[in-house]
């Protein structure tokens, strides 16, 4: 990508920040920042946080559209992050459905199969290796409750 | 003094019995391993293990769980380099240059000079808890809300202006960092502040979630678009290169010195004190560097400082505990537990009531140290032998870790959620070159931050002018000041010397 892509996006994050910083601030009004018999409300330092970013941020987007192009470093291409991304969620939101054991190995056979293109076999053993070693390490020694999702009903039954 | 020897050595006399060396080395051993899994560090490990201690012998108990201790701050430092996933946030800022390290193909010197460091830290921390111990603990009590909040002020100034190439960036990180550490109950009010109607938010947000997010996530990211996805994740040295050479030995001994000095007293200080230490050895070796810009590319300095420092903390951190009876940290809180459990009252009277025990723990604390060195040396063969992975096969394993490692540490599924989030974040942050260590320290100590800022502004009625009437707090403040100034003063100086 193009240096000035680069400098549009250092420039779109000052935007950004200002737009966190006033979201931050409009969610902080709802606390008091006066002081209440001597004690200081718990807006108070909410309020020096939100407008310490907002100052930064401001100063952060105006140097930004004075910088020179040379400066900032060149974006890459973002298509196996969003591939990776999209796996990766995936075993967020299956890990309490289909518990620790399954998510754990699909997980692990999806990634290396669509994103790194490896041999099934290999995809399949090392994704089942992974998946027993961390349900014996985690659940059995460390006695964490990892859980068993769809497992469940064949474990109690 | 003669009489501090005479009670250590009788202390060697408990520590050295056959029984309490194998507690000393079972701790070590579970300690490392406890360490090197994300999401289980002392705490948990102390934890896991107090309902296993209870009916020992005091001494041998609490041998194994300081065992466990300073097995698992090592045992940490060992992701830290080989994976950038930081067990503990003191170990954070050993991922930086330990990392760079292990991408160079010197993982082994950057883990060997961690077992070192960590050993001469730790040693020399333990040596100076033995003789200012007592004396020590007054010091603590002289800090009151003002000079804490100017000695976070200072570690924070310390770390957004000097870790990163650009203050304004490490700024703004820390400033966020801060705003996430206002999430969930407010302490002194009991509020609850952005929360967003969720439950889960109302105990704050974890730093190790965060941590994980930023780092192991994010690495992992940043390997798949820098063509890394083929070949390994980083490459691996040969076997000539496994242990620091000489001039790695001579260049990490004065950071190591420097970070014993400032990682002991800032551990006495109850607080985050491993953790600001670590940071403040970084910042400090960055700043007298003659070579700062090879900080965050692989300087062995930026591994030995922060090592050194959160060893010599932790022994700085059993002073407040022994001596008054307050923990200084999570870790030493659980202890203080397990002690009250065992029949053991930490306190003033501790060592003149107790002084088997107290000195039997000091002296164990030395055997404890060597043993964590013998058995990690030999080791670093073996740990690196995890470089040789192929990227895919790592990539997996990491991300796999991390989640599970972020369920473990309150076995709640929107941490899982929290954890991606910043994974993105931490990828589109590395990409505009902010740097995350800055967000990180910050959410750590933000709690106590706000809370010593609101009690400074409780004690002063209100006057703000409390932090720089107080002569510590004051010259915190104007450290604060210097560091952030100095960069801009030296650019002057090139600037003007150039022309």
């Amino acid at each position: 990508m193009s240096g000035r892509q680069a400098i549009r996006g250092e420039r779109l994050s000052g935007f950004v920040l200002i737009a966190c910083a006033l979201f931050y601030l409009y969610l902080a009004r709802d606390y008091r920042f006066d002081f209440v018999r001597g004690v200081p409300g718990p807006g108070l330092f909410p309020l020096i946080l939100g407008l310490s970013l907002l100052l930064l941020a401001v100063t952060f987007t105006i140097r930004s559209c004075i910088r020179a192009r040379a400066e900032i470093s060149e974006l890459k291409p973002i298509s196996p992050i969003i591939l990776c991304l999209v796996i990766f969620y995936g075993y967020v939101v299956a890990f309490p459905r289909l518990g620790a054991l399954l998510s754990t190995f699909f997980f692990g056979f999806l990634t290396l199969k669509i994103l790194f293109k490896s041999a099934w076999h290999f995809s399949l053993l090392y994704s089942l290796f992974l998946s027993a070693l961390f349900h014996a390490v985690f659940y059995h020694f460390l006695g964490v409750p990892l859980p068993w999702g769809i497992l469940s009903r064949f474990i109690s039954g | 003094m003669a009489e501090t020897s005479q009670h250590l050595l009788s202390g060697f006399a408990v520590a050295l019995m056959p029984a309490n060396l194998l507690y000393c080395l079972i701790g070590v051993v579970v300690g490392n391993v406890i360490g090197v899994l994300p999401g289980l560090g002392p705490v948990s490990g102390i934890a896991l293990l107090i309902p296993l201690v209870h009916g020992m012998p005091p001494v041998s108990a609490v041998i194994l769980l300081a065992g466990i201790y300073y097995g698992a701050m090592y045992g940490g430092s060992i992701t830290s380099i080989l994976l950038r996933v930081p067990g503990e946030s003191s170990s954070v800022m050993t991922a930086i240059d330990g990392y760079e390290l292990a991408r160079q193909g010197r993982a082994g010197p950057a883990l060997g000079i961690c077992a070192i460091v960590s050993w001469v830290a730790g040693t020399l921390s333990v040596i100076l808890l033995s003789f200012l111990a007592p004396r020590l603990a007054g010091l603590a009590l002289s800090f009151g809300p003002p000079e804490y909040f100017s000695l976070m002020v200072a570690g924070l100034s310390a770390v957004a202006a000097l870790t990163a190439g650009d203050a304004l960036k490490g700024t703004i990180s820390a400033i966020i960092g801060l705003m996430l550490a206002t999430v969930g109950s407010d302490v002194l009010s009991g509020s609850a502040r952005f929360h967003f109607g969720l439950i889960y938010l109302l105990d704050g947000i974890d730093f190790l979630v965060v941590a994980i997010g930023l780092f192991a996530i994010t690495e992992v990211l940043a390997s798949l678009v820098d063509g890394e996805s083929t070949g390994r994740m980083v490459p691996f040295g040969s076997w000539k290169n496994l242990l620091p050479r000489a001039d790695d030995l001579r260049r990490s001994f004065w950071p190591c010195m420097r970070a014993t000095v400032v990682g002991f007293f800032v551990g006495v200080l109850p607080g985050a004190g491993a953790t600001i230490a670590s940071f403040l050895s970084y910042a400090t070796e960055k700043r007298i560097s003659k070579h700062p810009e090879k900080f965050g590319k692989g300087a062995i300095e930026g591994v030995a400082g922060p090592e050194a420092a959160n060893n010599a903390a932790t022994g700085g951190s059993m002073v407040p505990m022994l001596a008054l009876g307050i923990p200084g940290s999570n870790v030493t809180a659980v202890m203080l537990g397990a002690f009250i459990m065992l029949g053991i009252t930490p306190g003033p009277m501790l060592f003149q009531e107790n002084p088997s025990f107290v000195w039997g723990l000091v002296a164990s604390m030395y055997v404890g140290n060597l043993m964590l060195l013998m058995l990690n040396i030999p080791l670093v063969g073996i740990f690196v032998q995890v470089l040789r992975l192929p990227f895919p096969v790592l990539g997996v394993l990491v991300l796999e870790l991390s989640l599970i490692g972020v369920y473990a540490i309150s076995n709640n599924f929107f941490d899982l959620h929290l954890m991606f989030l910043f994974g993105v974040v931490g990828y589109l942050m590395k990409r505009l070159d902010f740097p995350t260590p800055p967000m990180i320290l910050a959410l750590v100590l933000g709690k106590i931050f706000e809370v010593s800022f609101r009690r400074s502004l409780i004690i002063s009625e209100g006057d703000p002018s409390i932090f720089v009437t107080r002569p510590i707090s004051l010259t915190l403040l104007s450290i604060a000041v210097l560091v952030f100034l100095y960069p801009l003063v030296l650019d002057a100086f090139h600037r003007a010397r150039s022309r």
